[in-house]
């Protein structure tokens, strides 16, 4: 086996369907992240604010 | 993506890499994979130990400031979970236990697992030092590099004492979720180390013994594969009888009650008999080790059990009257 034959073929629309999935499925993941993330400094700010 | 780059995790020893592998090249890896690096599994532990610490700890914290805390921990012991796997890559293909992780397994770029852990282990000592406290956010840095860089780079491809030095690495988050209460570090906290400490060996080397194949062809230098058997049944029942001495101090420094002694002293008795047992047989078929299976599954159970009573010690005692 040789490097060129395990390279992808993104000229294949199964492999580009395949890897624009997995882009969506990750941007969703990461942006889910980074809303809790927002929401977490918020309480977080709220919280020491209040301790204050 | 080529053979060079996935061969080139074996870091220069040069003992690994094996000429005629060619690395499977990657489509965008799935954020299951991510996940997956975060060794998912062993977090449970982490955030258990973390969390009994925590509550242990005497004092109050806002549950969003503990939340936080968790999470961070979480996020700590995830991250340095990535660069384990990054630099573990090649050895993982080479043992069963291990050969579907995402690396090994051809689902992601080495590189990739290392961005995602250093960002990972970055963010959760910056979160900790700004939600919670900056003593806290300095013992998870210290826990991520102990795991990461002291334990995986340095002392598992290099010495049989690997499991023994790095079980403080596993040892941290009950210090961290003590840490994040109270803001300093007492004598309890340290004991919880101890006991995670010195639980790792015998917890570690029972499983080591009935998959030492695997780590032998993976060029491990784990106890039983270099000391031999019957000194690692030994260093397991030893390292058993300091178990159930430090697991009884508490009480008997009269940092806890005896809601935590008497079942802790218990359990570390019965975790001394299935270590016995093993320390004292001599059978090197991996089909027949039963008693080593017994004792990994109790060790799990153990370590648990302890911490649970330790809480529920704690709170009884918090809310007893002075």
């Amino acid at each position: 086996m040789t490097e060129d034959e395990n390279r992808p073929d993104y000229n294949d629309p199964e492999t580009l369907k395949k890897l624009r999935e997995r882009q969506s499925s990750r941007a969703k993941v990461m942006g889910l992240c980074l809303i809790g993330l927002v929401i977490l400094f918020y309480l977080i700010t709220v919280v020491k604010i209040g301790m204050t | 993506m080529n053979a060079d780059t996935v061969t080139s995790t074996d870091h220069g020893t040069g003992q690994l890499a094996p000429s005629d592998y060619i690395a499977p090249d990657y489509i965008a890896a799935d954020w299951r994979d991510f996940y997956a690096l975060t060794k998912p599994g062993v977090l449970k532990l982490v955030i258990f130990t973390g969390i009994c610490g925590l509550l242990a700890a005497p004092g109050s914290i806002h549950p969003v400031i503990a939340f936080t805390a968790i999470l961070c921990i979480a996020l700590g012991a995830g991250g340095s979970a990535a660069l384990n796997q990054w630099y573990e890559g090649e050895i993982d293909g080479r043992m069963k236990r291990t050969s579907r992780r995402p690396i090994p397994a051809g689902r992601m770029q080495p590189q990739s697992a290392l961005h995602f852990g250093i960002g990972l282990s970055a963010l959760s000592v910056f979160i900790m030092g700004v939600g919670v406290n900056w003593l806290s956010a300095g013992i998870l840095a210290v826990a991520i590099f102990y795991y990461a860089v002291i334990y995986t780079i340095w002392l598992k491809p290099n010495t049989p004492q690997n499991i023994v030095i790095g079980g403080g690495a596993g040892a941290f988050p009950p210090v961290i979720g003590w840490a994040a209460v109270t803001g300093d570090v007492t004598l309890l906290p340290i004991l919880l180390f101890a006991l995670i400490f010195i639980w790792t060996p015998p917890h570690f080397w029972a499983l080591a013994m009935f998959v030492k194949s695997d780590y032998a062809k993976a060029g491990i230098p784990m106890m039983p594969v270099v000391a031999g058997e019957k000194s690692t049944r030994r260093q397991i029942f030893w390292y058993s009888v300091v178990l159930l001495a430090v697991a009884a101090a508490p009480p008997l420094l009269g940092l806890t009650g005896w809601i935590y002694g008497v079942p802790a002293i218990m359990l570390s008795l019965i975790f001394l008999g299935l270590a016995a047992k093993v320390g004292f047989r001599q059978e090197s078929d991996p089909k027949k080790m039963k008693p080593e299976k017994q004792l990994f599954a109790f060790s799990i159970v153990y370590l648990f059990a302890v911490f649970a009573v330790l809480v529920a010690d704690r709170l009884v005692y918090a809310g007893a009257p002075a």
